[in-house]
């Protein structure tokens, strides 16, 4: 049988007068994985929710066409009925779970389905151990990590025992120790040969679990492979803004076919140039505490004129709380002893709004920054209460972000990408010039985070000292000066991006270097 | 008679007769039933609608409870500004209109009631403010719902592509233009209506059957005339919101 | 001057001792279930809702003071929470907001006739406000008497409010839903209760971002320190359209992860966990039947409702 059957399929969401997907014909077998890439807004997950009936059953859009899932005719098939054949994990882990501990949410979808609580104990926990969660079943959701949430949700999903799955970006919002643990258990369920869909950014590593790669762009399928022929493929799929690893480049262009370590023989990963930067412009020397006395912070931090720096490290490191404490927004049940010096002054003892004269951030959800009807008036917004307004700095914002097309638009309705440079035109124009910026990659393609990188490197150019948190590596080698990883509250090392990627015991720390330092370190043993 | 303080006199002269009240909210009771067969209650709602639902009366209570709240006792107490009511309608009303199905106004103000109920009053006055509640705010939106065609402020209308050869930034602007009138329109209408139900059900009515106070029709007029203006300036400034949310969302 | 002062910040302090001492993180802890092991979680969520309605009932038909020892009680429960000395204080905060905007509120406005029907029979003046205050709906004069019937009907409010919280802080959502689902509910009402339940926290918490971004951004640069509650509220109430429009973009994610994981398959669900009562809700049942049997005795001697409603 198989798992999925399309035909003349074409969705067009309420308002738009095109539709955002348009597929002529796919079929997936039972049992086959499938790798699904493109863009943001290409119509990816639009393809997915077309397939496990949230179109047209939640999402109100007009759909025409044949979508068949294991023989269903998924138009006239419940939503509920199709759940019990195919599971769905997402991006965003916090926003799926609905319960307060892990059991009760494992246990949600055995609940809807009526089975008696003796069946759903013994189907939460054999749930629990296929993905390695046993420990956590009486532990709050909300104090999980993001890879131990995706691990419940799928633990709840695996509870139905569902014929197929389908993972929606599944780690874009996780950090690599979670990653890695969703990872690990693709391989279990193509052991256990279950159906598999799934959209991923990171096409390295995903590949060694599927069959096919499927390409969707501007809403339509443009590509549909094997993998073995991903080689093959790897600069169309790189030109489309596919996050591609360089040593598959290297192969196509040395005109191999498939992959096989012995021909990354003469591959050499060369870093791209880092900068040095030049005088110190913000030291922190930062302790922060719970009431309880356990540390979560207590380090020293150090930034240069033009330079950007990563902080990488696990979940739960410290690295956003050291960020709240430089620009001093901690939990007010925290406790902190904070000593900044920005520019040679001593800023310790100013407030929040006297700091961001100082210091830009950026949070991670960036879209609460806006509080104004037009892009024009967001970025004035900060100048004026900064009193530093002036036509031609305004101007200067405008064209460093790129964002002339979209002065007289409303911040909160742009797309994913323009309401981020809106974001950080309007963090900057406070006129500081050193930029802290809280996971700005999470969640985003290769392509937009490609178009960060290079707007980071601009603003360095212009004498900008910028820190990111991320768990980027591939960026973090591509755009950043150095590297600052912390642990349990600790900066503890300190490097260049090649030579903190290439040090031993650095995955422990949980910075999993890009595929191609994997490669090199191949080649050198 | 009385118990408690509470009279429940229904002769207390200018009282609307309590046969009027008990008609309207049987009457409006067996609309929410009517509406609720034809189009298969609860269920026509999606899981998503429930959640907009939900989010809408957190917000609400959020609103109203809290900020509102704080807010209100910076301004001074008069018939013409209603700080709580005028936030809590207001967000109710952008999440009703990403719903835009007849029921959704009344299942707000009865997720709203209950959740105001376990966090704040301790179900004080029960079941009679929920009733009251949703059977004319609730309900008043709904009629605009229904009265609307599901597209309440113009949302989810389609462009008008009757001619081929206009481009479609014209075709949006049109569009946005009209939704923006719509807006203005039907803020008006609700704001009139949402005028209404306190001064004639709470004075007219509740007060005097609650703790015999005596009806001054002068005030029930001067309420409704104070209340138009704020009300109708905070729906008109809730479609253009919800217009703006449901272009955020997608829709 | 004195009387636009005393109009103001009257009002004001409430605003500030909230704002300042609480900050609007604060209410995100006062709003959020933390687990715990003392009495009030072990109880069922049902029990809880009992109590709070008993409580309301109690203080509104029982003489003033019995609802402010009621107010007392059951903010020193608060102290056997998980971190209770912080919520106890958050909570101490609230009810002290609360009891000062509720008499203010109150007072001003109450006539005459309302404090003759509460039983005083003497006014003692301490101010006059001027004659154009009426438009506010003001008595001409302040008298202690009004401040005293305030502050009574406000204890009225003060021990719901209290109790209320102690059901949001010590029951969980999963327990919540069980019990709207055990009450026969309607799943779908249930389902948004239980969403609306838990997103209140998250509403504070995503005002609180985006007020600190403002800050950060200069709002209330140059101001003095004593304007700032003003400013946090003015940012509190521009921060809400980004958080609705959040909020609203999220409500896709767990809409789809719900249904995907077959919610309303059926119209009941069964239950992991079956809410039972246990030796710990039999000793609330037996606390809730003495308040009941304590608002009777305080009824019949003489310790009844001492202020009518009107007003409120």
């Amino acid at each position: 049988m198989k798992f999925v059957e399309i035909k003349n399929l074409s969705v067009t969401y309420l308002g738009n007068f095109k539709p955002s997907l348009v597929v002529d014909s796919l079929e997936i077998e039972e049992g086959e994985a499938v790798l699904i890439v493109g863009k943001s807004g290409s119509g990816k997950s639009t393809l997915v929710n077309a397939i496990n009936g949230v179109i047209p059953n939640l999402i109100k859009a007009e759909e025409k066409g044949d979508v068949f899932v294991f023989g269903y005719d998924v138009k006239n098939t419940p939503i509920s009925k199709l759940s019990r054949l195919v599971g769905t994990l997402l991006q965003d882990p916090e926003s799926q779970v609905f319960n307060y501990k892990v059991i009760d949410e494992v246990a949600f979808g055995l609940e809807n389905f009526m089975y008696p609580p003796e069946e759903i104990r013994k189907r939460v926990f054999e749930a629990l151990k296929v993905t390695g969660i046993t420990h956590l079943a009486d532990r709050e959701v909300y104090k999980l990590s993001g890879g131990e949430l995706q691990r419940t949700v799928l633990a709840s999903i695996l509870a139905l025992e569902p014929k197929a799955l389908i993972l929606d970006e599944p780690t874009s919002n996780i950090d690599p120790v979670g990653t890695k643990q969703v990872f690990d258990l693709l391989r279990t369920f193509r052991e256990a040969k279950k159906s598999l869909i799934i959209v991923e950014h990171k096409v390295d590593r995903v590949l060694p679990y599927v069959d096919r790669v499927i390409l969707v762009n501007n809403g339509r399928i443009e590509l549909d492979i094997h993998k073995d022929e991903i080689i093959d493929y790897s600069d169309k799929l790189f030109f489309e803004g596919i996050e591609i690893p360089e040593h598959f480049l290297y192969l196509k262009k040395i005109g191999a076919r498939e992959f096989k370590p012995e021909l990354l023989k003469g591959y050499v990963h060369i870093p791209p140039k880092r900068y040095d930067g030049s005088e110190e412009v913000l030291y922190a020397n930062v302790k922060v505490t719970t009431k309880n006395g356990e540390t979560l912070v207590d380090t020293e931090l150090r930034l240069k004129r033009g330079h950007v720096v990563a902080l990488m490290g696990k979940n739960g490191a410290g690295k956003s709380t050291l960020l709240k404490a430089i620009v001093g927004i901690l939990d007010r049940k925290l406790q902190s002893k904070v000593k900044i010096i920005a520019y040679g002054e001593d800023i310790s003892k100013k407030n929040i709004t006297e700091r961001g004269k100082y210091i830009a951030y950026l949070p991670q959800n960036f879209d609460l920054v806006f509080v104004h009807r037009k892009v024009k008036d967001e970025i004035e917004y900060t100048m004026k209460n900064h009193k530093v307004y002036s036509k031609e700095r305004l101007n200067h914002f405008i064209k460093i972000f790129s964002l002339e097309r979209y002065l007289e638009e409303d911040p909160l309705v742009l797309s994913m990408g323009q309401r981020r440079r809106v974001a950080m035109a309007s963090v900057l124009a406070s006129g500081a010039k050193i930029v802290l910026m809280d996971e700005p990659t999470s969640g985003q393609d290769w392509y937009h985070r490609d178009m960060l990188g290079k707007e980071l490197m601009n603003l360095r150019d212009m004498g900008y000292s910028v820190l990111v948190v991320t768990h980027d590596s591939r960026f973090v080698d591509k755009y950043c000066d150095m590297v600052y990883v912390m642990n349990e509250g600790k900066i503890v090392k300190i490097g260049k991006p090649e030579e903190v990627f290439l040090s031993e015991g650095i995955e422990d720390l949980g910075v999993y270097p890009p595929t191609e330092y994997e490669v090199m370190r191949y080649n050198n043993h | 008679m009385s118990f408690n303080g509470i009279k429940g006199a229904v002769n207390v002269p200018g009282e609307i007769p309590w046969e009027i009240v008990l008609l309207y909210f049987i009457l409006a009771l067996a609309f929410v039933f009517y509406i609720g067969k034809k189009q298969g209650g609860l269920k026509k709602f999606t899981t998503l609608d429930l959640v907009y639902i939900a989010v809408g009366a957190a917000l609400g209570v959020a609103w109203e409870f809290y900020i509102g709240s704080y807010l209100g006792r910076l301004l001074p107490s008069s018939p013409f500004i209603g700080i709580g009511f005028w936030g809590r309608i207001l967000i109710i009303l952008i999440f009703v209109a990403l719903v835009r199905k007849v029921g959704a106004g009344m299942l707000s103000l009865l997720i709203f009631n209950v959740l105001s109920d376990l966090l704040h009053y301790g179900f004080g006055g029960e079941p009679m403010f929920t009733i009251y509640e949703t059977l004319t705010y609730g309900l008043f939106i709904d009629l605009l719902i229904a009265l609307t065609g599901g597209h309440i402020f113009g949302i989810g209308l389609k462009p008008n592509t009757a001619s081929a050869d206009v481009p479609e930034e014209v075709l949006v602007k049109n569009l946005r233009r009209r939704q923006n009138i719509l807006a203005i329109v039907e803020g008006i209408v609700l704001g009139i209506l949402f005028a209404l139900p306190d001064p004639i059900f709470y004075l007219g009515f509740f007060r005097p059957f609650l703790y015999g106070a005596i009806v001054n029709w002068q005030t029930v007029i001067f309420d409704i005339e104070a209340f138009i203006p704020g009300d109708v300036i905070i729906t008109i400034i809730a479609g253009f919101l919800a217009l703006r949310v449901a272009r955020a969302v997608g829709q | 001057m004195v009387s636009w002062i005393l109009f103001f910040y009257g009002s004001v302090i409430p605003v500030i001792i909230v704002l300042a001492l609480i900050g609007i993180k604060g209410f995100v802890e006062i709003t959020r279930y933390e687990s715990g092991t003392t009495f009030f979680y072990k109880l069922n969520p049902i029990t809880k809702v009992v109590l709070g309605i008993v409580v309301m009932a109690v203080a509104s038909v029982t003489t003033w003071w019995i609802g402010a020892i009621l107010t007392a009680a059951m903010l020193l429960v608060y102290l056997t929470l998980n971190d209770g000395f912080r919520k106890f204080m958050y909570a101490f905060y609230l009810f002290l907001s609360t009891f000062l905007g509720g008499t203010w509120s109150i007072a001003p406005y109450t006539p005459y006739s309302v404090l003759q029907l509460a039983g005083f029979k003497q006014f003692n003046v301490i101010w006059v406000w001027p004659s154009y205050f009426t438009a506010f709906g003001y008595e001409p004069y302040l008298t202690v008497q009004q401040l005293i019937y305030g502050a009574q009907v406000a204890f009225r409010i003060t021990a719901v409010v209290v109790t209320s919280l102690l059901l949001v802080l010590t029951t969980t959502a999963s327990d919540i839903f069980r019990m709207f689902t055990k009450l026969k509910v309607p799943i779908a009402i249930t389902f948004a209760i239980t969403v609306a339940f838990t997103t209140v926290p998250k509403v504070f918490d995503l005002i609180d971002t985006s007020v600190k971004m403002q800050f950060l951004r200069g709002f209330g640069y140059g101001k003095t320190a004593i304007l700032r509650p003003f400013y946090l509220l003015v940012a509190a109430i521009l921060a809400i359209p980004p958080t609705i429009i959040y909020l609203a973009r999220n409500a896709r994610n767990l809409a789809i992860s719900v249904d995907t994981r077959g919610f309303r398959a059926y119209n009941s669900r069964t239950s992991l966990v079956e809410l039972t009562y246990s030796k710990y809700d039999y000793i609330m049942w037996g606390i809730i039947v003495m308040l009941i049997v304590l608002a009777i005795l305080a009824n019949i001697f003489g310790f009844g409702r001492t202020i009518p409603y009107t007003g409120l």
